[in-house]
């Protein structure tokens, strides 16, 4: 194959500003969902295309932020003689979703890469990337001409219930039209009406003619901002993938989409990383009861020659779950430095992500939520659809709740009531279901959160290092 | 020595509780509310006690049957045809109350106190009018019908004032009195009231003393009030030193006044009170967290529940992880499903509750 390079776009600290408050604890890109952080997974994924020899993460968040990941992938790759590199480009501003491919286009293009994919990485899904590339060498076999891109159209299944669930976002998605043969003809972003049930899933495979079109939006954005008879502001810096690129590829271009039918959520708000860790951890239960790991990565172990077990476990950096036990309701994650009292029938589960040196005491209940590191929890506590930052302390008999439903009981619901109910639901201030609104639906504790015995926190916000001595409904604590 | 508890009818307002049990039966710190008055009369020397009812329910005359041996006295319904108001019930049990000439003692069935019935009897008797009015401090006297005492004469009532705007006492009628016999002479066969129409010409005669009731007093007919008069059932328990409480030293008990049926279990790391009152044959769970609360008997709750300010109904299930608070009452065979959070809710008898109660509301 012939796709080596994969180019994560990974966002920056002045935007996300819809993760806070748990963008003030921690880069979005950063935040651990099942067990590693969101960008882990991203790039695990990429690593299972064998053909690829470098990642390129581009953004605008300080340069730290990624040093200790790219260290500890870096070293990864040595232990497992996998040859891939991975390196972060700084904007020198936020350059808008396609300003930063121009801006590093010779890093990008540096020994000639046929083909390169291209990532938001906020993007969560089932990630068929050697499908994909696949699905590319097929159309270029039989289109006997040059293929200008690949898009990632997810399918809507239930339109009418995306719709519901997703409210005003809808329009932030652009929507792909295509022919049979899977030929774009049509790409509108924010659309007002319903065009097509395929949405562009924010993954892509383009080759250099990607940076002609770039190098024209460039010159148009220049003439634009240079034309003084021009009313509004235009930054010449920025570039929209979605507006000023792909817009216009199915008039000039060969652009193909490849269709998905699995999960995918696009990572804005804290509730989005709570359904990532459901889903998450989900995929990650669901694969690790098929005895092989998916055959791509396999088919490289052996063409390499090395040790096969060795190169899976080592490059997918797959997490092992907790077994299904009487306080244990699969699947979880728990750091293996996490100390969990399982006396006096604590029970965690499902949908639990609990990270390094947290500890759990005695009759304690957690459903639905992500713990992160150094967390003290107290006995006889429940937690349910929440997330707690690092570093917090939470006393005995405490609630912290967010009224949030996961993914299977909407679609139960949907299923028994139809999308009527949903809605109806929706339009309640009050009941504010997961994934679907800023804030309400889940609760949220910034770091150093301190709740003192007894207290209920339920779908409130609490900002870093505050203490929680009166019950808390419905509030954000500045 | 004779004495009439004023029942009246159907308790509506400690509902659900009283859909399953007539209010004199409801359990008060594990004992039924009327019998903290049966108890107090006979104690006084009391031997017929009648009770005035708007209606007669079978199940509480069977009850009330066995007290009649163990405290050595006859207790005669009076059912009214028509609410008699407070005073009518007098003339209606004429029969049983005039047998002798001894005072009569008139008590509201909804009043908790500690009831001194002997020291009032000894006031009586030694200020030689023909009726006593037991008197009780409150904070807000606005909301009441205050006493105002005579200039000269200690005790002496001149007159009430009701619901007075202007600061004059705060000495109210606590709702129970003792009456000489020729009292029922002013009383008319009719819906009447005691407080309204008979003391006001005991009044104009200089025949009404007022006694002040030392210690606690509440009216308990509804929930939020049932609770803050148990608190003060149970603080007044813990001064007296009464060996029915639940020694502090046990390890689960967190800073006293509760009140637990010796045969009622209790689990494993739990942290009860203050002011907990749990009913015979409770299952308390292990890790469990009760304050301000009564458990009625039968019920279980179950581990890491926490409930604080509830009524829980008898035979009740309050499941795992539960949250009860905010003056809830289950009613009679409640189950409230494992994580679920109740706040105020008033659960009708029979209902199973799966999704969490937000706001205070009824659930039928």
């Amino acid at each position: 194959m012939t796709t080596t390079k994969a180019i994560i776009m990974v966002g920056g600290s002045s935007r996300g500003t819809r993760f806070r408050p748990l963008a003030l604890d921690k880069a979005k890109i950063m935040f651990p969902i099942a067990g590693k952080p969101l960008l882990s997974h991203t790039v695990d994924a990429v690593l299972k295309v064998e053909s690829i020899r470098e990642i390129i993460l581009i953004g605008f968040y300080d340069v730290s932020i990624f040093s200790e990941f790219i260290s500890s992938f870096n070293a990864r790759m040595r232990y497992s003689k996998r040859n891939c590199s991975i390196k972060y480009l700084k904007e020198f501003k936020a350059l808008g979703t396609a300003g930063g491919l121009y801006h590093f286009r010779e890093d990008i293009l540096k020994g000639n890469p046929e083909s390169f994919l291209v990532i938001h990485g906020d993007i969560v899904c089932s990630f068929p990337l050697n499908e994909m590339v696949q699905f590319y060498e097929e159309k270029k076999k039989t289109h006997q001409s040059k293929i200008d891109a690949i898009l990632f159209g997810v399918k809507i299944p239930d339109y009418e219930l995306f719709l519901a669930l997703n409210g005003s976002d809808l329009t932030s998605f652009g929507t792909i039209v295509s022919e049979e043969n899977g030929e774009v003809v049509h790409y509108v972003e924010k659309p007002e009406s319903k065009i097509s049930d395929v949405i562009n899933g924010g993954i892509y495979l383009f080759n250099e003619s990607l940076f002609r079109r770039l190098s024209n939006a460039k010159i148009s954005k220049i003439t634009i901002a240079n034309d003084n008879t021009h009313f509004d502001f235009v930054d010449e810096d920025i570039i929209s993938l979605e507006k000023d690129i792909l817009h216009n590829l199915p008039d000039f271009g060969n652009t193909y989409v490849f269709q998905y039918r699995g999960f995918w959520k696009a990572i804005k708000t804290p509730s989005d990383a709570l359904w990532a860790n459901e889903l998450y951890l989900d995929k990650i239960s669901q694969g690790s009861k098929s005895p092989i790991s998916p055959s791509s990565s396999v088919d490289v172990t052996n063409s390499d020659g090395s040790e096969p077990l060795k190169y899976r476990v080592a490059t997918m950096d797959q997490h092992i779950l907790e077994k299904p036990s009487s306080f244990i309701q699969c699947p979880v994650y728990i750091h293996p430095s996490a100390t969990v009292n399982y006396e006096n029938g604590t029970r965690i589960g499902k949908f639990v992500s609990i990270g390094e040196n947290v500890t759990i005491g005695a009759g304690t209940r957690i459903s639905n939520s992500i713990i992160l590191e150094n967390c003290e929890i107290g006995s006889n506590t429940i937690i349910m659809n929440s997330i707690v930052s690092m570093n917090c302390k939470i006393g005995n008999w405490c609630r912290v709740e967010g009224t949030g439903i996961n993914l299977i009981s909407i679609n139960e619901m949907v299923k028994k009531n139809g999308v009527s109910k949903l809605q109806k639901l929706l339009n309640q201030d009050t009941f504010k279901i997961i994934g679907i609104k800023d804030s309400g639906n889940i609760s949220i504790l910034g770091s150093g959160t301190q709740v003192d015995d007894d207290r209920y926190v339920l779908n409130s916000f609490i900002l870093p290092n505050k203490t929680i001595k009166h019950d808390v409904k419905y509030e954000i604590i500045m | 020595m004779k004495g009439l508890i004023l029942v009246g009818g159907y308790g509506t307002r400690l509902r659900p509780l009283t859909l399953s049990v007539p209010k004199p039966l409801v359990e008060f710190g594990n004992k039924p509310m009327i019998l903290h008055q049966i108890e107090a009369l006979a104690n006084a020397g009391c031997t017929d006690i009648v009770l005035a009812v708007n209606y007669k329910p079978e199940v509480m005359v069977g009850a009330l049957k066995q007290y009649e041996s163990i405290y050595g006295v006859n207790i005669t319904f009076s059912v009214e045809e028509e609410p008699l108001g407070t005073a009518g019930p007098l003339k209606l049990a004429e029969k049983i109350l005039r047998k002798d000439d001894t005072p009569i003692f008139v008590l509201n069935s909804d009043v908790i106190c500690e009831y001194p019935l002997k020291d009032l009897l000894d006031f009586h008797i030694a200020h030689k009018a023909q009726a006593t009015i037991v008197a009780t401090k409150v904070d807000e006297p606005s909301k009441y019908g205050v006493i105002v005492h005579d200039r000269d004469v200690p005790n002496l009532i001149e007159r009430f004032v009701e619901k007075p705007v202007e600061f004059v006492g705060n000495r109210i009628n606590a709702g129970i009195y003792v009456i000489n016999p020729s009292v029922i002479d002013l009383i008319e066969m009719r819906p009447t009231s005691i407080e309204h129409e008979t003391f006001p010409i005991l009044v104009e005669k200089q025949q009404l003393y007022s006694f002040d009731l030392p210690g606690y007093w509440m009216d308990v007919g509804q929930p939020k009030d049932f609770l803050s008069g148990m608190c003060l059932y149970l603080s007044a328990l813990t001064k007296k030193g009464s060996d029915l409480l639940t020694p502090t030293t046990e390890e689960f008990v967190n800073g006293g006044n509760v009140l637990i049926d010796p045969s009622a279990k209790i689990g494993k790391g739990c942290k009860i009170g203050p002011n907990v009152v749990i009913g015979p044959n409770c299952i308390i769970g292990d890790g469990v967290r009760i304050q301000r609360s009564t458990i009625l008997k039968n019920s279980q709750i179950k581990d890491h529940a926490w409930v604080k300010s509830t009524i829980v109904g008898w035979s009740s299930t309050v499941g795992k992880w539960a949250r009860l608070e905010g003056v809830t009452v289950l009613g009679e065979d409640v189950t409230v499903k494992d994580e679920v959070y109740v706040n105020g809710g008033k659960v009708l008898p029979h209902k199973s509750i799966k999704d969490n109660v937000e706001t205070p509301q009824i659930i039928m």
